[in-house]
């Protein structure tokens, strides 16, 4: 079980990511919007990354969260950590599909389409399904232990997408570009830079406040449902 | 509505009201260098009030009439979006790419009335804003609502959580 303690400290530190990611993505938002110079082939449309780019991986960060805290249920039990894992499930899906529409939408003026049946796209809108899934799977089970071990088995299965997500511009010849940060190097101008690295950590920081705040959210509503029916029995008694 | 529950709201929405404020002021900055830096206006604009200094003119190369010289300089016309109305432009700036038959851009430089000529001096791909203001709002919109409303259900949970006291047996 986390600890009492532990819980408490890390909810107070959520007060402070918060404002920490919120300084990061106003920096981001003001270099990316305001002081990056316009790219050479693609004008003005190239500030899409800039929420593009953060939220497709704070995103995977979700499903990682949720895969770790899967494997973590699974072994101790804890329903404070399956709270975070469907938690970071619901959070995940909203950051997903930000992340596909502004693609979509940056696709648009670049690749003269909404939509192309590229690997890293299709891969991305399967990751979306899973976290659909996991939800409908949730719903679907009365027993609440049952719900967990069942979610966090899908959730383990569903983790092999996340490889194919993140290296389907490497292992194929995709219309999406490839990485632009690697151990090749870095394929970005300072100037243009900058923002992203501000963007990505606040985007990431925010993910991690709005995880605590679901947890939270979700731990609480559980706690009120067992009062509540807690009172309803002894109402029928 | 209780007294704790109402500071608690109270605290968010002042939050709340120095994030949208902040959002404003980055607003306004990002119109601001729009402004100077992307707008440009269309060629029947251009021919009708013949503005005076540097301008930027927003159109699409000619099919047929691009001709380079090896200074990188070039003679084409351009036409306005539905080809309408066209400008004589005689580019004279650095070699560019994006200089291509067919192709839409953005001229900055100034307007001869008298040859009824445009002077060009750089070349940008067009700014298609459209793309870029509706990728933001559809980002951070829905972001600022689910943040928003998750905050206060949780202020609205714990208070409820205080006065129902589950944690308490009997």
């Amino acid at each position: 079980m986390i600890s009492q303690s532990l819980r408490g400290k890390l909810w107070k530190l959520n007060g402070a990511i918060g404002i920490v990611s919120g300084i990061c993505i106003f920096i981001g938002l003001f270099l990316g919007l305001v002081v990056a110079p316009a790219d050479y082939y693609q004008g003005e449309v190239f500030r899409i990354m800039y929420v593009h780019v953060p939220f497709a991986k704070a995103a995977l960060l979700s499903y990682c969260t949720l895969f770790i805290g899967s494997c973590l249920y699974l072994w101790k039990k804890d329903l404070i950590v399956d709270n975070l894992c469907h938690a970071s499930a619901g959070v995940g899906i909203f950051f997903t599909s930000i992340a596909l529409i502004t693609g979509s939408i940056w696709a648009k003026p670049t690749w003269n389409t909404w939509w192309t049946w590229d690997p890293r796209l299709v891969s991305f809108a399967i990751l979306l399904l899973i976290l659909i899934g996991y939800l409908m799977l949730r719903t679907f089970v009365d027993d609440r232990k049952r719900e967990a071990t069942y979610a966090a088995v899908l959730a383990i299965i569903g983790f092999v997408d996340l490889p194919i997500v993140y290296f389907s511009v490497e292992w194929w010849r995709t219309l999406h570009q490839p990485m632009s940060i690697s151990t090749r190097g870095v394929s970005i101008a300072p100037g243009m830079l900058m923002p992203l690295i501000f963007m990505v950590i606040g985007i990431s920081l925010l993910f991690s406040y709005m995880l605590m705040i679901r947890t939270q959210m979700l731990y609480l509503q559980h706690l009120l449902e067992a009062k509540q029916g807690g009172l309803l029995s002894e109402e029928v008694l | 509505m209780k007294l704790g529950e109402t500071q608690s709201l109270r605290a968010i929405y002042v939050r709340w009201a120095v994030i949208v404020i902040i959002a404003g002021v980055l607003t306004v900055l990002a119109v601001f260098r729009y402004n100077r830096e992307v707008f440009a206006i269309p060629i029947e604009t251009l021919l009708r009030n013949k503005p005076d200094g540097i301008v930027r003119i927003l159109g699409q190369v000619s099919a047929g009439t691009l001709v380079k010289k090896g200074d990188g300089s070039a003679f084409f016309y351009l036409s306005s979006e539905r080809k309408q109305t066209e400008v004589s432009v005689l580019y004279t700036g650095k070699p560019d790419d994006n200089l291509r038959d067919a192709k839409a851009l953005v001229l900055t430089g100034f307007f001869d009335p008298d040859q009824m000529q445009f002077a060009a001096q750089k070349i940008s791909p067009i700014p298609n804003s459209g793309f870029v203001v509706s990728a933001y709002l559809i980002a951070l919109l829905p972001l600022i609502l689910f943040l928003f409303s998750m905050e206060r259900n949780l202020i609205r949970l714990s208070v409820l959580i205080k006065e129902e006291r589950p944690y308490q047996k009997g």
